[in-house]
C-alpha cells in the first residue's frame, strides 16, 4: 500500500483554478493493457489533461493538478488502422553519433513498418478544471499570481509551447479558456446518475521508479471529480 | 473495460455449478493418453483417450495450469506433459535433425545424442536437452509430491525414478504407442484407479506449491482490481481466434521495443495481477472454446456474453446475428431441432413486432432481466497478437431492440427460398463477386456494419456502394441486396442526410410512388419482361446489355429501350397489356434524368426488384387458379 502521497496532496486553494475547453476530431488515451493494438479509455485521463496544460504553460516552479473533467460530448469509438514502427532508435547509436561516430539515426519506414489497428475516440470535447501548486523549485520571484496570469494570458491567446494533443501526436487539441460557466455535459441528468468507468491511469509516479498509479473513475452527470475519486478510496 | 468485464464473467462462471471452467491454478489441456502405473512403479499399459474419429481428437481435461512456454529450457508441467518431458525422448524430422546435430556443432561432445530409431524421414532420439527435460520433469514432481503418503503417488514417483529414456522402444508398452506418443500430445497418469491430477491430495499439494511460487514476484497496483498484488509477467495465450497461430495469441503482450515505456519489461508495462490475468484469459478461452458464444464476421472472431449465468439471452442474440446455421439444421436434422428453430423464429418475430410498434421489451421476451449488461467483443489476429476490432457494452434490452431494428429495416418482399433473417456473414458475402474463389471481404467492413447495427446509426457507405456495383456488374438483385439497399436508404432518410422521404422506401411494390428513379427501375423490369415474353431464348438481353447504364444514365438508354420494346410489343400476344403498364409507369415521369446519383441508383434497383417480385407473385396466383 505504499503510494506517494505527494501525488494526492489535499487541495488547499483552488483560488487559482482555470477552466479549459478542449476538443478535437480524434483521441486515443491508450489503455496500458491494450497499448500495442491500441484501445482507448472512455474518457481523457488526468495525466493526458495535465499534458495538455503543460503544453500550454509549464515552469519548474509549478505543477498542474487536475480537479474535474467534464465530458461534454457523447463517448463514441471508431476503428482506424495506421502504419507504425515496431522499433526504437537505440540509445547506443545516439551515443555513438554524439561522440562523433558514424551511426544512422533514423527509422526506415519501408523496412520497418507494421500495420496496427486502434480503437480510438471520435469527436471528443472536454472541459478541464485544474489548478497548480508551487513546487519546491520555486524561487523568491515565483508567485502564484504571476504564473496564474501568465497561464491565463497564454490560454486566452491560444499560445502553446508545443501543440497539445489527445494521446497521439496525430490527434491535435483545440483549446479555449472558459471564463464563464462550463457548458452542460450531454450526460447531465442521465438515468442512473453515476457511471463507473473502472480503474483508470491517474499518472506515473516519477519519484517512485516510474510506477503507474490507477484510480477508480466515476462519472456523475458527465463530470469526473478527480480529487473526490482520489479521496474516496479510489486509490488503494 | 474488456479485461475487467471478462474477469467479472469468470467470477459468474465460477459460481455456476453447471459451467465447466477451470479453477485458479488449473487450465484446460488437450490430453491424448493416460499412462497407467501400478503401485510398484511399473507402466502397465496405456489408455488412448482420443476420439474414434478418422482424425482422433484429444480430450479436454482440467489439469494443473500449463503456462505459455517457449525456448529451449522451458519448464516442465505438473502431472501432465508431453513425451519429451515424460519419457525424455523426442522425434524430429530428418532435416531438422541434421540442422541441429550437424557433426561440426558437436565437436566438443560427440556423444550428445543417442539415436533410438531412424528412417528416411524421421529420427527418434534422446539428446541432452530431451534428457534434461525429463530430469526437470522428474525433479518438479518430486519437489511437489515428496512427503505425500499416498500409494498412487509413490508408484508414480517410483516409475519416474526407475525410468530410463533408452528403454523407450524396448519397453513393450511404450513401444506399442511410440508414434502416437511422440506426436506431441499430452499424457496424464492413472495410479491406483484414479487420475493423478484429480486426486485431492495431489491437488492440495499443487495449490500450496503454486501459492508459494507467487510469493517473490514483482508487486504493483493491478489495473483491474486496484489492489497491490503480484503482477503477471507473461499472459496466457488466447486460443480459438480464427486465423491466429494455433498455439494461441496474446491479447496483452509486448514483443517489440516500441511498446515499452519507462524502461519496463514485458507485461510490467500494464500491471495486471496474476489472478486477474488468470481470470480474463480463462474466461475468454472458455467463451472461444464453445460454439454458443462465438460467431465469425468477416475476418473477425466475435464473442459475446451477458453478465449473468442464464444463457437464454445469449442464445437469442446469437440467433439474431447468425440465424443461418439454425435454418441449415432445419433442412436435414431431426424433428427436435425443427421445433426449436421455429420456436426461436417465433420469438424473434414477437420481438420484431414489439420493436415495430415501439413497445418495451421485457423479461418474458428475452428470458433474462433486460437491464443485464451485454458485451460484444470482436477480435482479429495480427501475428502473435490479437487486435480488438470492436467492443460494445449495452443492456440486453437496448441491444435486442437495436438488432431487431436492423432486421426490420432489412425486411423486404421475398420468395420463400433462403433464410428469413440474414446473417451478417451472408450480408458481407454479398459485397464480393459470387464467382470469385477468394471471397475476401474488406476487413474494416465487418466492424463498421456491427457498429451501425449496434448503435442504430446509418449503414456504412462502402457497404452500400459495394452492393450497388455488384448489382450493376451482375445485373441481378436478390432479396439480401435489395434488403441492404432498402435499409441503407431508410436509415439515411431517417437521419435526414438525404432528400428521400422515408415513406417512399417500402417493403414491396409501391405503385403510388412518384419517385422518378423508382419508376424507372420499375420500367426497366417491365421492358425486360416484354423482351423475354416475346423472345424466350436470348443470349444477350436488355438486362445484360443495359442494366448498368440504365441505372446511372437513364436519358441515354431509355429512349433506345422504349424503341426496342415497340418491336417486342408488336410481336407479343400480351402486347397491349405491356404498353398499358409502360404508360402507367411513365405517367409520373416528365423527362428521363441525365444522371442518377448513388441514392437514386439505389431507388432504381429497389423499383426494379419490387416490380419483378410483383410479376412473380401474379404469375403464381394465376397458376394456382388454373390448377
Amino acid at each position: 500500500m505504499k503510494i506517494h502521497y505527494s501525488l494526492f496532496k489535499e487541495v488547499i486553494a483552488i483560488g487559482f483554478g482555470i477552466k479549459l475547453k478542449v476538443w478535437g476530431d480524434y483521441a486515443c488515451f491508450t489503455r496500458p493493457e491494450m497499448k500495442v493494438e491500441r484501445v482507448s479509455y472512455d474518457v481523457i485521463t488526468p495525466s493526458a489533461a495535465r499534458g495538455i496544460l503543460e503544453a500550454i504553460y509549464w515552469k519548474p516552479a509549478i505543477s498542474w493538478k487536475i480537479d474535474k473533467i467534464h465530458v461534454l460530448n457523447p463517448i463514441r469509438f471508431d476503428n482506424i488502422r495506421r502504419n507504425e514502427r515496431p522499433g526504437k532508435i537505440s540509445t547506443g547509436k545516439v551515443k555513438t553519433a554524439f561522440k562523433g561516430g558514424d551511426a544512422a539515426l533514423y527509422q526506415d519506414s519501408t523496412e520497418d513498418t507494421v500495420q496496427r489497428a486502434s480503437l480510438v475516440l471520435r469527436d471528443v470535447c472536454y472541459a478541464i478544471e485544474a489548478h497548480f501548486e508551487m513546487t519546491d523549485r520555486a524561487g523568491p520571484e515565483d508567485t502564484a499570481e504571476k504564473h496564474y496570469n501568465v497561464a491565463l494570458r497564454r490560454m486566452r491567446k491560444g499560445q502553446c509551447f508545443h501543440h497539445p494533443y489527445f494521446g497521439c501526436r496525430e490527434f491535435p487539441v483545440q483549446f479555449e479558456l472558459i471564463e464563464g460557466k462550463v457548458p452542460a455535459s450531454c450526460y447531465r441528468g442521465e438515468t442512473g446518475g453515476e457511471r463507473d468507468l473502472g480503474f483508470m491511469l491517474y499518472d506515473i509516479d516519477f519519484t517512485d521508479d516510474m510506477k503507474a498509479v490507477f484510480f477508480r473513475a466515476s462519472m456523475v452527470d458527465g463530470v469526473i471529480d478527480i480529487q473526490k475519486c482520489l479521496c474516496y478510496g479510489g486509490v488503494s | 473495460m474488456i479485461i475487467q468485464s471478462l474477469c467479472r464473467h469468470y467470477d459468474i462462471l465460477e459460481g455456476d455449478e453447471n459451467a465447466d471452467i477451470p479453477r485458479w491454478g488449473y487450465s484446460s489441456a488437450k490430453v491424448s493418453f493416460a499412462l497407467v502405473i501400478s503401485p510398484d512403479g511399473v507402466l502397465s499399459h496405456i489408455v488412448d483417450l482420443r476420439s474414434d474419429d478418422k482424425k482422433p481428437i484429444p480430450q479436454n481435461m482440467d489439469v494443473p495450469i500449463q503456462k505459455a512456454r517457449s525456448g529451449i529450457s522451458a519448464p516442465p508441467y505438473f502431472v501432465c506433459d508431453n513425451a519429451k518431458y515424460v519419457f525424455g525422448v523426442e522425434k524430429m524430422k530428418r532435416g531438422d535433425f541434421e540442422k541441429k546435430f550437424h557433426p561440426h556443432l558437436l565437436v566438443d561432445d560427440p556423444a550428445g545424442y543417442t539415436i533410438l530409431e531412424e528412417s528416411d524421414k524421421d529420427v527418434t532420439l534422446i539428446h541432452q536437452r530431451s534428457r534434461k527435460c525429463f530430469e526437470e520433469f522428474r525433479a518438479l514432481q518430486h519437489g511437489i509430491l515428496d512427503g505425500l503418503d499416498d500409494p498412487g503417488v509413490r508408484g508414480f514417483l517410483a516409475f519416474l525414478d526407475g525410468w530410463n529414456p533408452e528403454e523407450f522402444l524396448i519397453n513393450p508398452t511404450t513401444g506399442q504407442y511410440k508414434d502416437d506418443l511422440l506426436a506431441g500430445g499430452n499424457c496424464v497418469f492413472e495410479c491406483n484407479g484414479d487420475f493423478l491430477h484429480r486426486k485431492g491430495a495431489v491437488r492440495n499439494a499443487w495449490e500450496t506449491y503454486s501459492q508459494n511460487e507467487a510469493g517473490d514476484a514483482f508487486v504493483a497496483q493491478c489495473l483491474v482490481t486496484g489492489e497491490v498484488e503480484p503482477v503477471s509477467r507473461v499472459h496466457q495465450k488466447i486460443k480459438g481466434v480464427v486465423g491466429a497461430q494455433s498455439a494461441g495469441a496474446s491479447l496483452v503482450g509486448f514483443n517489440n521495443d516500441a511498446f515499452l515505456s519507462y524502461g519496463k519489461k514485458q507485461s510490467f508495462n500494464s500491471p495486471i495481477s496474476e489472478s486477474s490475468m488468470f481470470k480474463y484469459t480463462t474466461a475468454l478461452n472458455h467463451l472461444l472454446a464453445g460454439q454458443s458464444n462465438r460467431i465469425r464476421i468477416a475476418d473477425a472472431t466475435v464473442v459475446f456474453w451477458a453478465e449473468t449465468g442464464e444463457k437464454s439471452c445469449e442464445d437469442l442474440v446469437r440467433f439474431f446475428f447468425d440465424p443461418q446455421e439454425a435454418e441449415k439444421n432445419e433442412g436435414h436434422e431431426a424433428e427436435d431441432s425443427r421445433i426449436q428453430d421455429t420456436g426461436a423464429i417465433k420469438q424473434i418475430g414477437d420481438i420484431l413486432t414489439k420493436v415495430r410498434s415501439g413497445t418495451k421489451i421485457n423479461q418474458e421476451d428475452v428470458g433474462t432481466d433486460p437491464e443485464t449488461n451485454f458485451y460484444i467483443l470482436g477480435l482479429s489476429p495480427n501475428n502473435a497478437r490479437l487486435a480488438v476490432r470492436f467492443w460494445y457494452v449495452d443492456t440486453v434490452r437496448d441491444l435486442i431492440a437495436k438488432v431487431a431494428r436492423h432486421h426490420l429495416d432489412m425486411e423486404i418482399v421475398r420468395d420463400d427460398s433462403g433464410p428469413r433473417y440474414v446473417s451478417i456473414y451472408r450480408l458481407l458475402n454479398e459485397t464480393v463477386p459470387q464467382s470469385s474463389d477468394k471471397k475476401a471481404v474488406s476487413p474494416l467492413l465487418g466492424g463498421l456494419i456491427m457498429r451501425s447495427i449496434l448503435t442504430g446509426s446509418t449503414y456504412p457507405m462502402p457497404l452500400y456502394s459495394a452492393i450497388l456495383s455488384r448489382v450493376k456488374v451482375e445485373g441481378s438483385i436478390n432479396y439480401v441486396r435489395a434488403g441492404i439497399i432498402k435499409a441503407y436508404l431508410l436509415r439515411l432518410s431517417r437521419s435526414g442526410l438525404t432528400n428521400l422521404k422515408e415513406e417512399v422506401i417500402t417493403m414491396s411494390l409501391n405503385e403510388e410512388s412518384s419517385n422518378v428513379p423508382y419508376r424507372l427501375g420499375r420500367l426497366f423490369a417491365v421492358l425486360e419482361k416484354v423482351q423475354s415474353d416475346t423472345n424466350r431464348e436470348m443470349k444477350s438481353t436488355i438486362n445484360s446489355k443495359y442494366f448498368s447504364s440504365a441505372s446511372s444514365t437513364p436519358a441515354v438508354v431509355f429512349p433506345v429501350l422504349l424503341k426496342l420494346a415497340q418491336h417486342h410489343i408488336a410481336k407479343s400476344d400480351w402486347g397491349f397489356k405491356s404498353s398499358q403498364s409502360i404508360e402507367q409507369i411513365l405517367a409520373g415521369v416528365d423527362e428521363f434524368p441525365a444522371y442518377l446519383n448513388l441514392e437514386d441508383q439505389g431507388m432504381f434497383m429497389l423499383g426494379y426488384y419490387h416490380q419483378r417480385k410483383a410479376f412473380y407473385k401474379k404469375k403464381e396466383a394465376v397458376s394456382s387458379e388454373e390448377a
